[in-house]
């Protein structure tokens, strides 16, 4: 098992409120691994320690092999870390070509960026009708499409999502969904924060479960969807 | 019906001359968020640079203006880190100083610039000084119709560069959200750096034509800085658009009140009409502000 992100003891602290308090976790080569929690459990604040959105204030966050933390975004993104934050970050007065463009801004390679354009236009054929649209006219479903895409266009072999179906209607949570488990069956590894724990076990290989900045629980996904404390818990309890 | 004419024309190429500050003062406010109260005395450095260099080296400083550009692209892509520190700086109210320093900067700017060049007013002379065309009894001043044309020239070569080059697209990206942008690799402090330095190089060739149609003197910045603000306040925050239809505003209004009403008359007509801007149309003249 090839280890892509190995995160050890991690803290963060908002104004000395600490968000994080020393968790530790790991996420293999080709997996989608979860992180489940309520509201303030610190899944999102995790995300952004991981790709340098903010600054841990203790811990060790390792990516293939590079010691990442307290590096900057910039350089995060450089090693092939792709982040699509909570609320997406379209950015609104680009258009939605201009915003895959920027995707791809630390690649040199024409030829694969050609080639993930049109993947992205064919896991989404919406965004090639409205490539010429300003991403700030899109529908919040579009822009998850537009962020995934854009995420895709990085080239980065691994994808940090951040509430990806927050806001969606349950049809196009539906299709997020099974394209998360399209793109990492063609070779992506995920770590997926979600509030729908029912959806993100069911395309989960592995769960985290935090509660106020710690991790109590973790497993494989198919065995923690059907333990009764989580279901209880976390999945409204059916 | 002539001095009509005559004065539209003069408002349009004053304006022109604005234009060309107005677009990178936006683009600077865009990626830094900062007003910058030392565009004026960037635009009397690069006047004073354009005299030196007549003075000094006996050069027409006109034909001498990528030399300008070039060094004052430097001066700021050297001095940029200094700002960005004091904008970074952790504390509630570092916008605002940020502000007081772009403030204390061009207070002192000037005052260096009194001390060391005295108050005369000086005079840029030009191959173009002088020289005019007539159309219909219009009088189109060559060197006004100059800066015209190299601002409309420079200010569509750096929409095709913001539109069509993959660092502009990054540099807008980055003035939306640096957060964002940083997640895609972009270094937003790479980018701030370079937009201050274009942001210099063009006002500081601003700065050469204003010295070269007026005259050059330590004190003239100010009136510059309360045009830019005047631009990107009535053109909306951050807009391009709106920018540059503010900037050729600006020269319309300029030049009629000074024609009509008075030349003292200019900044207190000018914000009055910001201020009705402000109160109907919050987001700019074209709507295309934040």
């Amino acid at each position: 098992m090839e280890l892509v992100l190995e995160v050890e003891n991690l803290e963060v602290s908002y104004g000395g409120i600490k968000a994080l308090q020393g968790i530790s976790f790991h996420v293999a080569k080709g997996e989608i691994v979860t992180l489940i929690g309520a509201n303030g459990a610190g899944k999102s604040s995790t995300l952004r320690a991981v790709s340098g959105m903010i600054r841990a204030s203790g811990g060790r966050i390792n990516f293939k092999g590079n010691d990442v933390t307290g590096l900057a975004s910039h350089s995060i993104a450089g090693l092939g870390l792709s982040h699509v934050p909570e609320g997406r970050g379209v950015f609104t007065r680009l258009t939605v070509e201009e915003n895959l463009g920027v995707g791809s801004f630390i690649r040199d390679d024409k030829e694969g960026i050609k080639k993930d354009m049109e993947t992205v236009y064919e896991l989404f054929p919406r965004l090639q009708e409205r490539k010429k649209q300003l991403g700030g006219s899109l529908s919040g479903g579009e822009q998850q499409m537009l962020a995934i895409g854009r995420a895709i266009m990085s080239g980065a072999d691994t994808l940090l999502l951040d509430e990806p179906s927050m806001g969606l209607a349950p049809l196009i949570v539906q299709d997020i969904f099974s394209i998360i488990k399209h793109i990492n069956a063609v070779g992506k590894t995920v770590l997926l924060v979600e509030q729908n724990a029912n959806q993100a076990l069911k395309a989960s290989h592995r769960a985290y479960i935090m509660e106020t900045g710690r991790i109590v629980m973790s497993g494989n996904a198919d065995k923690m969807i059907h333990d009764p404390e989580v279901k209880k818990a976390y999945l409204g309890g059916h | 019906m002539e001095l009509i004419i005559q004065t539209l024309v003069n408002g349009l190429l004053i304006g022109g001359i604005f234009i060309m500050i107005a677009v990178g003062f936006t683009l600077a406010f865009g990626v830094m968020d900062i007003i910058d109260f030392a565009v004026g005395e960037w635009v009397m450095l690069g006047a004073f640079a354009a005299y030196w260099l007549q003075t000094l080296v006996h050069v027409d400083p006109l034909l001498f203006f990528p030399v300008i550009m070039l060094t004052f692209g430097a001066a700021a892509y050297v001095f940029q880190p200094v700002l960005q520190s004091v904008i970074n700086i952790k504390h509630r109210s570092a916008a605002l100083m940020a502000l007081a320093f772009t403030f204390g900067l061009s207070t002192f700017f000037r005052g260096a610039a009194l001390t060391l060049w005295g108050f005369n007013n000086r005079n840029i002379v030009t191959f173009l000084s002088d020289q005019s065309i007539n159309i219909l009894g219009i009088t189109l001043p060559a060197l006004r119709v100059a800066a015209t044309v190299f601002a409309v020239i420079i200010t569509i070569g750096f929409m095709v560069f913001l539109n069509k080059t993959k660092t502009g697209v990054a540099i807008r990206a980055a003035a939306e959200n640096k957060t964002i942008a940083g997640l895609m690799g972009i270094d937003g402090q790479k980018v701030a750096r370079t937009v201050y330095a274009i942001y210099a190089a063009l006002t500081s060739l601003a700065g050469v034509f204003i010295g070269s149609i007026f005259s050059v003197n330590p004190d003239m910045g100010l009136r510059y800085t309360a045009f830019a603000f005047f631009v990107v306040v009535a053109g909306g925050m951050g807009s391009f658009a709106g920018a540059i239809a503010a900037a050729i505003l600006l020269g319309l209004i300029a030049s009629f009140v000074s024609v009509y009403v008075g030349g003292a008359y200019i900044f207190l007509i000018l914000f009055l009409f910001l201020y009705f801007v402000l109160l109907f149309f919050s987001k700019g003249i074209l709507g295309k502000g934040l």
